[in-house]
């Protein structure tokens, strides 16, 4: 069995962002990276998947991105992936869902992957486009937003998370395309003697601009820091007044009492 | 008409008074010249003898305060000029035209209607609202897309909240959501009718099938968007929260059609609900048959009546308690209005050291991180442990007798007083609310 | 007069081939270990073994310890006489009779004397076991009169019986006896008997004596009693750093990363689990054992015993041992769950009079744990990744670090120009509760002039917890980047709020090449107030005041007496203690990186040190650590008592200092 685990690094949504001078993007420097958490469900899932499979299947990883996307993939490596593909791209951020789905097409079309697994989105850009995408253009079956996976016979049994509490669980034929939701599992910490052995795994680079074709579906016309919610307001007065205020809280922020 | 040449003024930059938000200095960072030099308090100040016009700090300024000062004689001048050139820019290259043309052909404003067995959810509702917005600005109806098994008696639903077509296909193959039949079937609609707009709540099932269908018609998708506009080109301004909130992006789609779109459930308003407004009805019919569909669905699970598998992680709206509830009876007090309001009940670790909650409605360092959009923390002092699992939360309402906790400082509304009389009061009044608005609204789809 | 040494020979030297067999069966498991250097410094750790052992310096902190220092030296002294009893049996003749009189009658009168008086503490030992046996000398593997302890017990009285009748024989026959006043008096009571009957007597308490000497002596390599001949070797093999500071690893393709299997460990870990007197005073003092934890330290190294011994065979060979060391909880086998309870208090290392160290075992059990199987409490995937991606143990974002001081104005660290770097911690910048601490230290420094600056964004974690819980790699990463940091910044002297800092700059980074002069506040206020930099305007009123120690600050470090001089200076008056404090100071539960994790299987620590307190009816307790602040803020909270405050040593200082 062939894996593919498509992974992205984001910026740690700890960071303070800032729009940059050009404001399309936000500023890059001092900014802490690491692997998309969506994508480290996916990473673990193809991990597991290929314990139980008696470690035959071989995983590759792959991410788009600039040179520090190494440290993602070797983290990766670390959880127990077997190599790495980097897709070099010091531009990435600017690649809009359909050119990223187009340059991960272009790699795997010819690869014979028997399952894909990514993240059900990215912290950053958080379109959640990507996973469809690529199973659509590859023309595989797919479930997104996975919250339990089995595999048997060739068939993966996925339980979807739909809205409101509503699951429902899909049989899928293999090849497929999965896309990874918080609770679907929980990422190993890797292991020292793995992370040792991630250092000597393979880690290919193939320049973007051998695979991408496309041109932008959509675009960022420009970026703005959101309106600071008023905060730190003591409301004061008697009962009343206050769950009068309250209410009118509740009503202003969410539609619940519309 | 004047021919002599008229060189364009440029005008020079400068700063409406009152309405710079300090965002950070791209106006600086954007003038070529160096001409803007930051105050302390974070507000440029251009210096007019270096502006060269080029208006880059002006489009870079997210907040619209800054604008380019043209003198009474330059403004004369930019008219003749405008008058010169405006029949030159209205010259197109073949490309261009083609695209307009294209563009063109694609009319109206479509909302995907999600449902599960005949249940709406009420998001579709909330788009039918954003939409009819949008449809009434381009001048174009709004229709509602219904796909699945026995579905017709929706469109009388749907025109009540503001469509004024329903477009629907109904077949046994469409009983359960799948994307690949599901995304065929909207393929061959859009295919048929060529929307411009088209809208679905970034569910589970909106934002799967978005994204396949975006990607067989091959067009841009915006997911998750908080604000819908057009601009003056009917084009589809879409505004969506970035990396978790601290940015936010305009998005544009305007080399494709149709122009999806993604809302979160509760962002946008609930229409008001009309029953007895007409509308027409277009029932359509689609050619696929069961055994061409290889994913199949085994089971449809609802969660909702599971009460300890409360999710407190993905919840909306979060009631929570700690040590000053006093025991573990008060909680009832705290779900009382947590039902109401259509949320969940979360804890404290003192809470639920103390056995009130079970560990899974723990918030904090060693339970769940939440984002919830509010959350009402009650008789919670605010620990550090506590803060870190929920300081992200959209609206922080803190409830505590101590005017000192440290809960106050990540509150957006602080409430100095005893929880419990203010809890059973605000559920009151939530309560007498809802029974004044008449009609409740089925809540089942929303946490 | 004397038995026949032709059947004593064969005996002796059987009995001494078979010791020395076992002696050097024990000693090839030992030296299954790993190595590390334990004979440097001769001299310090001569000294150590003069007051440890023969000083017998622990036993004797407690009452009862008198009991073991006699019975200790009469075994000394009762070695010479039976060299010479065996000398005898040898040789007839041969032995301390031959030297002159002056010497020989001072001798026996010693032997006969300290007989009486190691029979005296034999029965006392017998009496208390029996009667009195305090709770810690038993647990969930043996009992305070086990079978072993009667035996052996049993033993030492029959030498001193047999020893006390074949001289009141020999004294009857022969005369004598002048000085040996319990040998003579028992002959008295002989006095009448047949010789032939005496001489019988002689003969069979001779051998009675002869036997159930070379018995014991192959028992001592069998049983606990082994302490007697490890006790003094591992004193001199002690830790001369701090135990508590657990060993570097070198991080390399193919090593092993903590200790899965019993001959990972040291030798001299090894050599510590046949050093076990099984005394239970670390079992009596740890904070998880008392609270119901799966946690005994002493069982820890009884487990290591156990397992080298059964696993021993295989490993002499090269192999490896069927009985796991870390599994379902058995003898020779010690639980995840107990490896996890421990807070790192140090109450078994402080208390342990051969000095054996149990907190390293632990730690290197989790670093395997940890490291090579990524296995540990569901909560400290949370802390692990908070630590290595944000360096602060909540992941609140790093720029936050230095938003406390946005009040005081620019405080920022100037190379060559401030003199003491703050080193504020991760409680002190983020935790609101401890952030008043840094902002009365702050208030303190500033009224006393002394020059400080902080780091801000670009301080990291210190990386205490991750290092006691096992996380030795990211402790690595971060413990370099703070050197190099503070290499690069020219820092002299560092000061910080946090013991767990304190600890972990001054004694951890050691490893790492750093030497510079770190102070907990606690003793940077001392210092300042016996310079006269410091004065109290007016004291503060606090009340009736406990000062909790902190583990890290007190045991792990001996500081006991500049936090509390710092309250008398601040109130007037020197804090009341815990009934357990100082070296016996009972943990907050906090340490250890038991601050982040649940604590889920019996009672709380916090309860168990608050309730302490509340006995005294305290108005405010003392901390000097924000751990601690936290641990006994909830605790009190929990039992209902709100009207008493915890106060950091800087708050009620600054308290005093306000005008």
């Amino acid at each position: 069995m062939n894996i593919l685990v498509c992974i992205k690094q984001v910026p740690d949504m700890e960071s303070r962002f800032k729009v940059n001078g050009t404001g399309d993007w936000y500023d890059e420097g001092d900014l802490a990276y690491r692997i998309n958490e969506y994508d480290e469900y996916a990473i673990e899932q193809a991990v597991q998947l290929k314990e139980q499979l008696g470690n035959q299947p071989e995983i590759t990883v792959l991410s788009i991105g600039a040179d520090r996307v190494a440290d993602a993939l070797k983290k990766a490596l670390a959880m127990g992936a077997d190599k790495a593909v980097h897709i070099q791209d010091p531009d990435s951020c600017k690649k809009d869902p359909w050119q990223i789905a187009d340059i991960i097409v272009s790699f795997a079309r010819d690869k014979n992957f028997d399952i894909i697994f990514t993240g059900m989105q990215s912290q950053d850009r958080g379109s959640a486009q990507v996973g469809v995408m690529v199973g659509e253009l590859l023309d595989l079956n797919c479930a997104t937003t996975l919250v339990g996976f089995e595999y048997q016979d060739g068939a993966v049994t996925a339980k979807r998370e739909l809205e409101g509490g509503v699951k429902s669980v899909v049989k899928l034929p293999l090849p497929a395309v999965v896309t990874c939701q918080l609770g679907l599992n929980v990422p190993r910490y890797p292991t020292l003697p793995n992370i040792m052995k991630a250092k000597k795994k393979e880690l290919l680079g193939i320049p973007a601009s051998t695979l991408l074709k496309e041109q932008p579906a959509a675009t960022t016309e420009k970026l703005y820091p959101p309106v600071k919610s008023g905060g730190g307001i003591v409301l004061e007065g008697d009962l009343g007044e206050m769950a009068d205020r309250l209410l009118g809280i509740l009503k202003e922020k969410t539609t619940v009492m519309k | 008409m004047d021919t002599t040449k008229i060189k364009k003024p440029r005008g020079i930059a400068r700063l409406v008074a009152g309405k710079c938000i300090a965002c950070g200095a791209r106006c600086e960072s954007s003038c070529p010249v160096s001409g803007i030099v930051m105050s302390e308090a974070g507000e440029p100040s251009i210096h007019a003898e270096k502006c060269i016009g080029c208006a880059k700090c002006v489009k870079v300024c997210a907040a619209g305060a800054l604008e380019m000062f043209y003198t009474p004689e330059e403004l004369e001048l930019l008219k003749k000029w405008e008058a010169q050139h405006g029949a030159v820019e209205e010259e197109l290259d073949p490309a261009e035209r083609e695209l307009r043309a294209m563009l063109a052909q694609y009319r109206g404003v479509w909302v995907f209607i999600e449902q599960y067995q005949g249940e709406v959810a009420k998001v579709s509702w909330e788009l039918l609202g954003a939409g009819k917005e949008l449809a009434d600005k381009l001048k174009v109806p709004l229709s509602a897309v219904i796909i699945g098994l026995g579905v017709v008696q929706l469109c009388e639903e749907a025109f009540s909240y503001g469509a004024d077509r329903a477009i629907v296909l109904d077949a046994p193959v469409f009983e359960h959501y799948r994307t690949q039949p599901f995304c065929d079937a909207l393929c061959h609609l859009i295919g048929k009718h060529k929307p411009e707009v088209i809208l679905m709540g970034a569910t589970g099932q909106g934002r799967d099938l978005a994204g396949a269908v975006a990607t067989v018609v091959k067009t841009g998708l915006t997911a998750d968007c908080t604000g819908l506009g057009i601009d003056d080109k009917r084009n589809l301004m879409q505004t969506r929260p970035a990396f978790g909130g601290n940015i936010m992006a305009t998005i544009m789609c305007d080399r494709f059609r149709p122009q999806m779109a993604t809302v979160r459930p509760h962002v946008m308003a609930m229409p008001e609900r009309l029953p007895g407004r007409q509308g027409e009805i277009v029932v359509e019919e689609f050619d696929l048959r069961e055994q061409d569909v290889l994913a199949k669905v085994i089971a449809s699970i609802s969660d909702k009546d599971g009460k300890d598998q409360v999710d407190i992680a993905g919840a909306e709206i979060i009631v929570s308690g700690g040590r000053g509830l006093m025991g573990k009876e008060n909680f009832y007090m705290l779900k009382e209005l947590a039902d109401e309001l259509g949320g969940v009940v979360g804890a404290s670790r003192s809470a639920v050291d103390a056995g009130w909650m079970p560990h899974s409605r723990q918030v904090g360092q060693t339970g769940k991180t939440v984002r919830p959009k509010i959350y009402i923390a009650c008789g919670i002092s605010g620990a550090i442990q506590h803060l870190v699992g929920m300081q992200d939360s959209d609206v922080v309402i803190a409830i505590n007798r101590d005017p000192e906790a440290p809960i106050f400082q990540v509150a957006t509304y602080g409430i100095v007083g005893d929880v419990f009389q203010i809890v059973p009061a605000m559920t009151r009044m939530v309560r007498t609310l809802k029974e004044q608005r008449g009609g409740v609204i089925p809540d089942r789809f929303a946490v | 007069m004397l038995p026949d040494h032709h059947y004593f020979l064969p005996l002796f030297l059987l009995s001494v081939l078979t010791f020395c067999y076992s002696c050097y069966q024990r000693l090839q498991l030992v030296a299954v270990g790993a190595s590390e250097e334990r004979c440097d410094r001769p001299g310090e750790r001569l000294a150590g073994v003069i007051s440890y052992a023969f000083g017998q310096k622990r036993v004797l902190s407690r009452p009862f310890g008198l009991n073991h220092f006699v019975l200790f030296w009469a075994f000394l002294l009762l070695l010479l006489a039976n060299v010479d009893f065996l000398l005898q049996g040898l040789v007839p003749g041969f032995g301390l009779e031959a030297l002159p009189a002056a010497v020989v009658k001072p001798l026996d009168f010693l032997f006969d004397a300290v007989s009486l008086l190691a029979l005296v503490c034999v029965a006392v030992a017998l009496v208390r076991r029996v009667l009195f046996a305090p709770s810690y000398l038993g647990n969930d593997y043996t009992k305070a009169c086990s079978g072993e302890a009667l035996l052996i017990l049993g033993l030492i009285a029959t030498l001193m019986v047999a020893f006390f009748l074949m001289n009141a024989a020999r004294i009857a026959l022969t005369g004598g006896g002048g000085f040996q006043p319990v040998s003579a008096a028992i002959s008295r009571l002989l006095a009448g008997s047949r010789p032939t009957a005496l001489a019988t007597l002689f003969q069979a308490a001779w051998w009675v004596h002869a036997v159930v000497l070379l018995l014991f002596m192959n028992l001592l390599p069998r049983s606990k009693h082994m302490h007697i001949l490890t006790a003094i070797p591992n004193c001199f093999f002690r830790s001369l750093d701090r135990p508590s500071v657990e060993p570097r690893e070198v991080f390399e393709r193919g090593r092993r990363f903590g200790v899965s299997a019993v001959e990972q460990f040291s030798w001299k870990d090894l050599f510590d689990s046949f050093s076990c007197t099984e005394c239970g005073r670390c079992q009596d003092l740890c904070p998880a054992h008392n609270t119901g934890k799966p946690l005994n330290p002493r069982r820890i190294i009884h487990d290591i015993k156990v397992n080298l011994l059964q696993n021993g065979p295989a490993l002499k060979q090269g192999g490896e041992g069927d009985l796991p060391l870390i599994g379902a909880q058995g003898e020779g086998t010690c639980s995840e769950e107990a490896l996890w309870s421990c807070t790192t208090c140090g109450a078994c290392l402080a208390v342990c009079p051969v000095l054996i160290e149990h907190l390293p075992k632990i730690v290197k059990m989790r670093r395997h744990l940890v490291q090579e199987k990524g296995r540990f409490p569901e909560e400290l995937l949370n802390l692990f990744e908070n630590m290595e991606q944000r360096s602060n143990p909540w992941g609140i974002a790093p720029s936050e670090r230095g938003k406390w001081a946005s009040l005081l104005g620019e405080r920022s660290f100037k190379p060559g120009e401030t003199e003491y770097l703050f080193f504020v911690g991760c409680a002190g910048s983020f935790d609101s509760r401890a952030k008043q601490i840094t902002v009365a230290l702050a208030s303190i420094l500033d009224a006393a002039g002394v020059s400080w600056g902080i780091l801000g964004k670009d301080e990291i974690c210190c990386g205490d917890s991750v290092r006691r819980l096992g996380n030795e790699y990211v402790f690595d990463k971060m413990a370099r980047g703070n050197v190099q940091l503070f290499q690069e910044k020219g820092v002299k002297r560092i000061v910080t709020q946090c013991p767990h800092c304190f600890s972990t700059l001054k004694n951890d980074y050691r490893q790492y090449g750093l030497e510079l002069e770190v102070l907990h506040h606690s003793e940077l206020i001392a210092q300042l107030v016996s310079q006269g930099k410091l004065t109290v305007p007016k004291h503060a009123v606090m009340g009736k005041l406990l000062f909790h120690d902190s583990c890290y600050l007190g045991r792990h470090n001996d500081t006991f007496a500049a936090p509390r001089a710092v309250v008398e200076a601040a109130t007037g008056q020197a804090p009341g203690d815990f009934e357990r404090s100082r070296e016996n100071a009972f943990c907050c539960g906090a340490g250890g990186g038991r601050m982040w994790l649940e604590e889920l299987t019996g009672s709380r620590i916090n309860h168990e040190r608050v309730d302490e307190a509340l006995k005294q009816k305290p108005d405010t307790i003392c901390v000097s650590c924000p751990y601690c602040m936290t641990m006994l803020e909830d605790g009190l909270k929990d039992r209902g008592a709100e009207q008493v405050r915890v106060k950091d040593i800087a708050e009620v200082m600054a308290e005093a200092l306000k005008r």
